[in-house]
């Protein structure tokens, strides 16, 4: 019986979109169908006729299912449309973010053709990017979407900080190698390099690693105590199908990110005492791809689901 | 000569039937359309999708809240409470509807 109410009630519905709030109001029905079908069926009615009865004194529902059904289609075609405008000091920001940035580029290109000096293109390259591609991120990340709600200022501030930490390190690098290298942009020929390069690299990734250790450091510290912003409808939407498996899932995920460092930190020094610190740094560059690939992995599952 | 009864009348009430019924007690859909029936004698015959309507209407003005029960046999029933909200709308439509049935008593 329980089946044959479910079924109908089902039917009913037919053709309205589907929602938690229409689910909701399906199984409200079902539950109240049945428990008059049950007392009819205990004061003496056969089971026919007492679903007859019970589906006759419901009447017409498809008002509200109209209703229900309206209701989702303003929420998705709200969701579709009312993208929240940037704010004029967000889109400022972006703006200027983007203007430093374009100086920093073509002034590099100026010094390069002009000067013929790589090193020095990258130095005043170097500045530039660094503060913008830094708030790129902090913009970024304080932005509210339709989605998600703005991070925390400080939350972002101090993403920034690590991107502007990890992305000042590599440039910092890449001079110290290219001023240690003295090529001003001009190669003879790639034996050279190679002949000579030893020493510059060994200064370029010793002048790295105090920049990427802390920045990865921070990364792993904001990564593993990320709260989630996502917004209440979006919420309800991802929870709906996925019920409580994606938590943990996520939880899962952070663990593994977390042990991955810790391993590669591990490694690294292990290699770097024992063996040369020249090559150790190089376990990073495997770390990077693989939690690249984790999350790639992750991210794909998710978007399975949710979306 | 026997009345007939205005479902028109009645179903403009309807809101304030329920807030009634829920007064007591916390009820589910069934339950409070056989209150109703029961409390009419039998001269009100009411559809239960009336019921759904009000229900959607007094939970989104914040007169009721709704939970569900734990049945597991039949599926889970969702249950009425009424809020102070829907007491305070239900004195006012009372009162209302005293007011209202004297002055037609008189026009009448």
């Amino acid at each position: 019986m329980i089946e044959k109410v479910q079924s109908y009630v089902h039917n009913i519905f037919e053709g309205y979109q589907e929602s938690q709030q229409l689910n909701d109001l399906k199984e409200e029905i079902t539950a109240n169908l049945l428990a008059r079908i049950e007392e009819s069926i205990a004061n003496g009615k056969t089971e026919k006729e007492a679903f007859q009865m019970a589906i006759k004194e419901l009447g017409d529902i498809s008002e509200i299912a109209e209703e229900i059904s309206l209701n989702k289609k303003y929420e998705v075609i709200d969701e579709m449309f009312n993208r929240n405008p940037l704010d004029k000091k967000t889109a400022l920001g972006f703006t200027v973010a983007t203007g430093v940035l374009l100086f920093g580029i073509i002034t590099g290109l100026i010094v390069y053709f002009q000067m013929g000096s790589l090193f020095l293109a990258i130095s005043s390259l170097f500045p530039f990017a660094t503060i913008s591609i830094a708030a790129f991120v902090y913009l970024g990340l304080v932005q509210e979407t339709v989605y998600e709600y703005g991070m925390k200022k400080l939350r972002a501030l101090l993403y920034a900080i690590a991107t502007a930490l990890l992305i000042g390190g590599i440039f910092i690098s890449i001079i110290v190698y290219l001023e240690r290298m003295g090529l001003k942009g001009r190669i003879e020929s790639l034996q050279e390099i190679i002949a000579f390069h030893n020493g510059p690299l060994f200064m370029a990734v010793s002048v790295l690693i105090p920049f990427v250790i802390p920045a990865i450091c921070l990364f792993v510290y904001l990564g593993l105590t990320e709260k989630d912003r996502r917004k209440p409808n979006v919420l309800t939407e991802y929870y709906r199908t996925v019920h409580h498996a994606n938590s943990k899932e996520m939880m899962v995920y952070g663990k593994l990110a977390g042990a991955l460092w810790v391993f590669s930190l591990g490694i690294f020094i292990v290699l770097g005492l024992l063996w040369t610190w020249k090559l150790s740094w190089i376990v990073f560059i495997f770390t990077i791809g693989f939690q690249v690939l984790l999350e790639a992995y992750y991210s794909n599952k998710k978007s399975h689901i949710s979306i | 000569m026997k009345g007939k009864i205005s479902s028109d009348l009645i179903r403009g009430n309807t809101d304030t039937i329920v807030l009634g019924i829920l007064r007591t007690t916390d009820s589910y859909g069934y339950e409070i359309y056989k209150k109703i029936i029961e409390k009419s004698e039998g001269e009100y015959e009411l559809k239960e999708a009336t019921l759904y309507s009000s229900f959607r209407r007094l939970e989104k003005e914040g007169c009721i809240s709704s939970y569900w029960g734990d049945e597991t046999q039949g599926g889970r029933r969702k249950y009425y409470k009424i809020t102070s909200a829907g007491e305070t709308l239900y004195e006012r439509n009372k009162a209302d509807w005293e007011f209202t049935k004297n002055i037609i008593n008189k026009l009448l």
